[in-house]
Formats: structure tokens, sequence, C-alpha cells
């Protein structure tokens, strides 16, 4: 019942904008129905069903700017919202460096992958999903599991005044479990898809609950100092959005990056191949098109290690010289689905690249002292183990990843040839990944000192 | 803004729960506007709108929860169709605990309605602050100005119907100072509930003056801070935010019984702590949503209970959780309205409001006189904290070495990196300096950032230690 009415609600916006005098605009419109299914002490807490469609938009009036967002979609609601808006838009100053929406129509990349039916209505699926991940990870090992699992199907319009009419179905669903043997053995898994049978909530579960249970066999002491490591899925679900984020070029010209003045220059190591991706194949953040209508593409950010592109939209690359990368969103430009490309190495083989160093399976909580140098820190959990004889052979506790970008992407030693589709709670930086697992060689850790 | 229509849409989720016989059901109709500018460099980047309509209803079924929402004002049916739907099958332990249903209202005093004030008013606030930062030769200043207003109407199976009307004000600065290959960044967030008028109030221009000349000074003469076993004072800065993430959120109830887990994580804090001591006697932390003014301010939560002030530690002892409901349920007691929705889409779940250490009666410089080798932390930019709340970490952005009981110059990235018992257990002398900053707290799934502030005084920690590697 939704997605009919996004053409349309699209349209009268556009409408309305028109009879306000505004010369440009993009409205998007958004709709369809999420599920949520949260649960915690192996039991299913809430249930949750939100059925919605909301607009947002950017309108341009004499090089003034606005973006605005909205949920009353009803008409008079709609029209006193934008009206109260574009008065207000008129008070604006214009911009110095402004560059006009795009004159479309585009031809569009044909994604595969976005969009599973069996996801507009999924029944008892939801459900049975989270009672395997619950059942898998017990067997495992665990005591407790908690999580949640998400699920939606929708729809996106975007119009714009430069002749952008388009639309994208999609479906999305993740699934994380947080397994615990006791307060401080834990261990997560999460997994992401497009399509319900993308997922596999029994591997979710196994592994988290294999973690856990490994984190209770035994503790050994290590302090803090630099050493190597090996980070998981989790782990670099929230790394990666980070180090492509920064990639952002409003973030750059904010100096609020560390990529800063960089462009074109080594800063990786080798190893370090980072794209982001918004056209590949079921990628959980693919999209046809950014939020200003152009086309999006494959974006090429670090080239065996070398800085190669900022993330552009109109606006930003207008300031820096170049053309948009179709990387849109609202105000920053935006990554939409970051992939790094895999190694050569089995998972046991990037273990032995860290040999006497840790294996960190999630990086939570990552907060920076100074964004332009790229020092941070950040809590790891969920299984923190002393590698030796190339295994994971005890839990490590109460350590904090403390480094900088710059200095983790020069020190990339190996990866995966394996690679997954990850996304969770704590990727709070950035979009979906696909990544390896990774060593770094030298990476510092801090403890507590009372 | 009116609810109109919105207020229709809960009359017909209400008559729709009331057709299906639900034991229980609480029905929420919420509308959030908002107006942002976002000035970068003396250029406006961006100015937003947003408004967010809508009604969710809960219900519960043999203990488990369903919660459905829609932005339709014309629906009512489906919606608690939707809800019951994701109850059924039971088998949860979902309880409420039982409070007395309340039919009231109240909203906050705003003089200057902010959304009254013209654009080229708000503009000219941040741009004052730009050029004077320009001035000073900070490299780059990023700086926000978000106004907000909030209406609420809850109504429940058990008669309860409250209605909340909150308009809130926010400013956050972000300056960066590059000297070479050298920089440094500081932050300050300044915001509170009522009108424009509020603004006077924060002295944000010369508390940004203040920071611009010590990110000059420490760029110039701060040396790398030292490490290992010292007495250290933190500013208000630095001990409000501790308020929140080692009091505040190890209390909330729902992580204490592990309903946050997988998200924002548990508590090392359990429910037969409760009266234990964890610092020492002259420290107490007190969640209060009813302080006029607040950024966190609310009368009645999100459940329709009745707010008051949460003494969360007293001298030093665990004294009371934050519970919603639920959590009260669970613990035999009664809510202590900790319950908050950011938006009409969210569930209600234990948040904390304005959370603080109390004042005591010594002055800062009283506090740094007693110390004769040590360190000042004023204001921190990094900080983390395990998902136990056990384990925190904060980076000093201003900061100074103390010797002989005197400021002796800026040092360099300070780190206090320490379990929360160590630090309570530490603190000795505590001022009467209290000031609150303005935060945006995350918790939930789908996330829910709500307004809060974190508070405190000037503290004096004994013999802790200064780490980084």
């Amino acid at each position: 019942m939704f997605h009919e009415r996004s053409e349309a609600v699209a349209e009268q916006a556009l409408d309305i904008l028109e009879s306000l005098g505004v010369e440009e605009a993009a409205v998007l419109v958004t709709s369809g129905r999420r599920r949520q299914v949260r649960y915690s002490n192996n039991e299913i807490d809430v249930v949750k069903t939100w059925m919605e469609t909301s607009m947002t938009l950017q309108v341009v009036k004499g090089r003034r700017v606005t973006v605005l967002e909205t949920s009353d979609l009803r008409e008079g609601g709609l029209r006193s919202f934008l009206r109260a808006a574009v008065e207000r838009l008129e008070r604006l100053p214009e911009r110095r460096v402004y560059a006009p929406l795009p004159d479309g129509p585009f031809d569009y990349p044909n994604i595969g992958g976005l969009y599973d039916p069996k996801l507009e209505d999924p029944g008892s699926a939801l459900v049975e999903a989270v009672e395997t991940a619950i059942g898998s990870a017990r067997r495992a090992g665990a005591k407790r599991v908690a999580g949640s699992l998400m699920a939606e199907a929708g729809h996106e319009c975007l119009l714009t005044t430069g002749g952008v009419r388009v639309c994208e179905r999609e479906t999305r669903i993740q699934l994380e479990a947080r397994a615990f043997v006791d307060p401080q053995s834990t261990g997560h898994g999460a997994t992401c898809s497009r399509s319900l049978d993308g997922i596999d909530p029994e591997r979710v579960g196994e592994e988290a609950g294999e973690d856990a249970l490994l984190s209770s066999k035994g503790v050994e002491k290590v302090g803090p100092g630099r050493r190597g490591a090996v980070f998981g899925w989790s782990a670099m679900a929230t790394l990666l959005g980070v180090f492509g984020s920064m990639a952002s070029a409003m973030r750059v010209v904010s100096q609020m990056s560390p990529y800063a003045d960089r462009l074109g220059t080594k800063v990786g190591s080798d190893l370090v191949n980072l794209a982001d991706d918004p056209v590949g194949d079921g990628n959980y953040g693919a999209r046809s098109f950014d939020l200003e209508g152009y086309p999006t593409r494959r974006n090429v950010i670090f080239e065996e290690g070398v800085l190669k592109t900022y993330l552009h939209n109109r606006i930003t690359a207008r300031m820096f010289g170049t053309r948009s990368t179709g990387n849109a969103g609202w105000v920053f430009p935006r990554a939409w689905h970051l992939t790094l490309d895999p190694g050569d190495l089995s998972e046991d083989e990037l273990l032995e690249e860290a040999e006497g160093g840790l294996l960190v399976k999630n990086v939570t909580y990552l907060r920076f002292q100074n964004y332009l140098s790229g020092d941070f820190s950040a809590v790891i959990r969920d299984g923190v183990f002393l590698i030796r004889g190339g295994e994971p052979i005890a839990a490590v506790r109460g350590l904090r990843l403390s480094d900088n970008v710059l200095r983790m992407l020069e020190s990339v030693r190996g990866l995966t040839r394996e690679s997954r589709q990850v996304v969770h709670w704590w990727t709070e930086w950035g979009p979906s990944v696909t990544t390896p697992m990774m060593a770094v060689g030298e990476v510092g850790f801090t403890a507590a000192t009372a | 803004m009116g609810i109109g229509d919105f207020a229709r849409l809960a009359d017909r989720m209400v008559e729709a729960a009331e057709g299906r016989g639900l034991r229980y059901y609480e029905v929420r109709v919420q509308i959030d506007e908002s107006s942002i500018l976002w000035m970068r460099n003396g250029v406006l980047e961006a100015f937003g709108m947003e408004s967010s309509a809508g009604g969710s209803v809960r219900v519960i079924s043999n203990g488990r929860m369903g919660f459905a929402s829609t932005n339709d004002a014309e629906t009512g049916a489906e919606v608690v169709e939707e809800a019951v739907a994701g109850a059924a099958g039971g088998g949860g332990r979902t309880r409420l605990s039982r409070e007395e249903p309340v039919r009231d209202s109240y909203s906050s005093r705003v003089v200057r309605d902010p959304r009254d004030v013209p654009l080229d008013e708000k503009i000219e606030f941040l741009r004052q602050i730009d050029e004077r930062m320009a001035e000073m030769g900070i490299t780059a200043r990023s700086l926000m100005l978000e106004d907000s207003r909030q209406v609420v109407l809850i109504r429940t199976s058990e008669g309860l119907e409250v209605r909340g009307d909150v308009t809130r004000i926010s400013s956050t600065a972000t300056l960066t100072l590059v000297d070479g290959a050298r920089s440094t960044q500081d932050r300050v967030s300044r915001g509170g509930s009522g009108g424009w008028e509020i603004l006077s109030g924060w002295g944000l221009l010369a508390e940004l003056e203040g920071m611009a000349e010590s990110m000059k000074e420490r760029l110039e003469k701060g040396v790398p801070a030292p490490r290992g076993k010292m007495d250290v004072v933190i500013g208000p800065s630095v001990s409000g935010l501790v308020a929140h993430e080692s009091t505040g959120h190890p209390y909330e109830a729902d992580r204490v019984l592990g309903r946050e887990a997988a998200q924002a994580g548990e508590s090392f804090v359990r429910p037969d702590m409760l009266g234990e001591r964890i610092g020492s006697e002259v420290v107490s932390v007190v969640d209060d949503p009813t302080l006029e003014g607040s950024y966190g301010f609310y009368l009645y939560d999100w459940e329709g209970v009745r707010a008051r002030p949460r003494f969360l530690m007293k001298e030093g002892l665990i004294n009371e959780f934050l519970h919603n409901r639920e959590t009260a349920s669970v613990f035999g007691v009664r809510s202590n309205a900790a319950a908050r929705a950011s938006r009409y889409d969210r569930e209600p779940i234990v948040r904390m409001a304005n959370t603080y250490i109390a004042p005591g009666d010594e002055t800062p410089e009283e506090l740094i006189e007693g110390v004769s080798e040590g360190v000042y932390m004023k204001r921190f930019m990094e900080w983390n904290i395990d998902d136990r709340r056990f384990n925190q970490r904060y980076v000093g952005s201003e900061a100074y070495l103390i010797r002989g009981g005197r400021l002796a110059g800026p040092v360099l990235r300070p780190v206090l990196e320490v379990t929360t018992p160590g630090f309570y257990s530490s603190v000795d002398g505590i001022g009467r300096d209290l000031e609150f900053e303005a935060a945006t707290c995350g918790k939930g799934d789908p996330g829910q950032g709500v307004p809060v502030w974190t508070g405190g005084p000037t503290l004096r920690l004994r013999g802790v230690g200064l780490g980084g590697i």
C-alpha cells in the first residue's frame, strides 16, 4: 500500500515547491514496512513493526539551500511545512560556492539482488531465525544470548527538478547475536543480506557461542603496549566504516579527516584496496542513485595504499574542481557500501602473521582525540585472544585499542581470502561493509591504571 | 504545531485496542519539529528543518511485548493489529509495574519561541562566534545551532492521559587549530529547555574565547603529559561525562537485566549491589529530569509516570537504579519515570535525563592548591567506556601540569584510563562549581538519541594513574 504512493507524494511536493517559486529541488520519498525482533537472555523481548512513509528534500532558491525532512505527508501538513521552509530559505545568505542539481534523466546501473519478495511478508521466518541463532549459540556453549533481527521491505523514489525520476524497490535483513558464558566472556556474530535466505542465523549463533566459550576457558594477562593484531569480521565492520567515511570531502574541508592534503599520496600498505561499491550485486548498501540524482558507481578510495579520491556530492566537487562521485547524502557526501579487497591468506595463516599478538573480534565505541591527525581509541570486546602457535589460546581482558588511522592503514600486513558482508549496531560511523579479516603489524593497546 | 489529526489517530488506536479487549495497551502520538544551522568557517553550509509526526501502540500479551507505529494519520486499527501480531505467541517475561494512572499536562517555560526568531538573528549568533574565533586565529570552526519542539500525548488502557510540550535549544562548537604539522581540536556544547532567551545565559562566546586561548597555548608550549600514579583534578566538563557514563548508564535497570546486552551492553552493577560502596563518602550522583530549563527536562516520562530526582549514588553507596515500568516490575519497585522515546516510532526504554555529581563546597583553586604534583584536566575530546561501564578512558584536550598547588603550563593528551570504582574511590575533594553541558545520549535499537545534561563540579582524585602509550 505504501510504494504506490511514493511517486505521487514526491510529485505533489515538487508541485507545491514550484508554486512557492523554488528553482531547484530533489525530493526523496521512502516508504515501506520494517520489522524487528529484539531478544535477550534467550527470550524475545519485543517484536516491532513500522509502517512509514517519509520525505527528505533538498530545496534551492537563488543559491540558497535547505535540507528538509518530514513524516507529515497529508496534503495540508506538507504544504504548510514546505511554505514555512521556503519562507525561511529566503532569509538565508547565498552560497558562494554552488553547483546546480544535475540535469537528468540518467541511465542508472542495473544492480542485481536488491529485492526479495519473501521479505514483504516474512511471516514467522523472522522469529524462527532468531530462535535458530539462540539455539546454535547455546549449543556452542553460550549460557545467554541477546541480539536483534531487522527486516525491511520498501521503496524509494527520487524526483528532481533536473528531470530525474527514479524509483527502486529494496529489501534488507540483518541479524546479530551476542553470546555470554559469563558477564566478561562474550562473543559476537553478525550477518546481513538483501534476501531472506542470504543470512545464516546458525553460523551467527555458533560463532558467537564459540568465542564466548573460548573467552571463558582461561585468561592470560597481557599488559599495554604495541603488538600485532588480527581483526575479526565485526571489528572490521567498525574500522572500515571509519576508514571509508573519513574520505567524505566535506569532512576533509572541515579539517575533520586525516586524509586532508593526502590525495594521490601513499597512505596505506600495498594491501589496502578500499572502494565504495554501491553497484555490486546484492551489496547490503547497494543503490543505483544518490540523493542528487546522479547514478552511483564504484569509487576506489585506496588503491595499493594510495589515496585515489574523496567522496563527493555536487557542491564539494565544485569546491575541489572535480565531478561528483555519486555519493551525495543531503549535506555530507557519504559512502554507501565499503569493500576491502580480500588477500590470499587463510584465517590460520593470518593468525600466524600476528604471532604473540592479539585476535580482536569486535571493536566498538570508537572516538577521536583529533580527527585531523587521526588519533583515536576504541573499546575491544566479544573475544580478545592472545595468539600463540598460530592459535587463539586464551582471553585477554581490560585492554583498549588506542592508535591512529594513518598508522593502522600503513601497518596492514595481511588479509584473508574470505570476505563477508557485515553491519552491526556499533558500525555507527559508516555503512555496511564487505571485508576480509585483517592483520596489522603494530597496534597500540592501553589499559586502566587504577 | 497542533497535535490535531494525530490526536484523532490516538482516538482511533484507543478505539481499536478497546475493541479487541486488550488487557494493556499504551497509545502515544508524538510530534518532533526541529531546525538546525551549521556554519563552517563563516559559510552557512546547511540549514535544515525536520518534522516527525506519528503514533505508536504497545501491547503486552502473555509476557511478550508488541510495538507498532505509523505516520499515516488516517489509520489506527491496522497499527493495533500489527502490535497485537507482534505480541502473539507470548511466552516472554515482560510485565509492567503498577502505577497510578494520572491525567495531567506540562510544558517548558518559553518566553521567546525560537521558531519566531528570524533566521538572520540565528545566523548572526553563529557569525559573531565565527568571526571572533577567526580573529583569534582558529583554523577551522564548525558551529551548530539547533532548536526543537516535542509534543507528546500518551493514553493507556488504565485511563492515563498525559501531554507534554517541551522546547529546546542547543549549540555545539568544534574548533581546530593547525600550526604546521601540529594540530589540536576542542569542542563545547550548551543547551537547555526554554526559549531563545536561554542563550544569553550560556556565555558561549566567552567560553570559546578561553578555549581558543588554551588551544594556542598548548600548541605553543604544551609538553607531553606525565604518566604514572599522581593526583589529578578534573573540570566540570569531564566530571559531568563521568557521571553520565559510569554512574548513569550502569544504573539503567534494563542494562543491569541484560535487555541491551547486544547493543550498548550490560552493567558491572548487579541487582544485589544496591547499598554497596562504590566510591568515597564525598560523592553523590543524581539524575533529575525535573530541573527547570534543563536539556533533559520532563515532568512525566513516556509511560506517564510522574518524574522525580533519582539519587543514584548517595555518599559513595549505590542507592537507586533508573527504571521504567518493565524493569521496575522485575525489581518489585515503582518506576522512577526513566522511560523515554526519541520519536513516535521508538519504544520507550530506560534513559537518563540530567545526570550530575552533586557539588561540594570548595573552589577549583582550593582543590588545585591541595596537589603538590599532578595534572589538571579541564576539558576532554576523546573518551570511551566498555560495555559493562567499568573500564573508561578520558583524554584531556585542555590540561595543565600542577606543581606545588599551582598550574605550571599546558600538557598534551593526558590519558585518564581508570575503572569506575577506581575513579569514584579516589575522589577526595569536590568543588562548588557545578556546570552542565548538553549532550545527545545514544541507546536502543534502532538508535534513539535523547537530549541530556551531563553535569559535575571540579573534582580532585588522589593517586590515580595517568596512562597511554
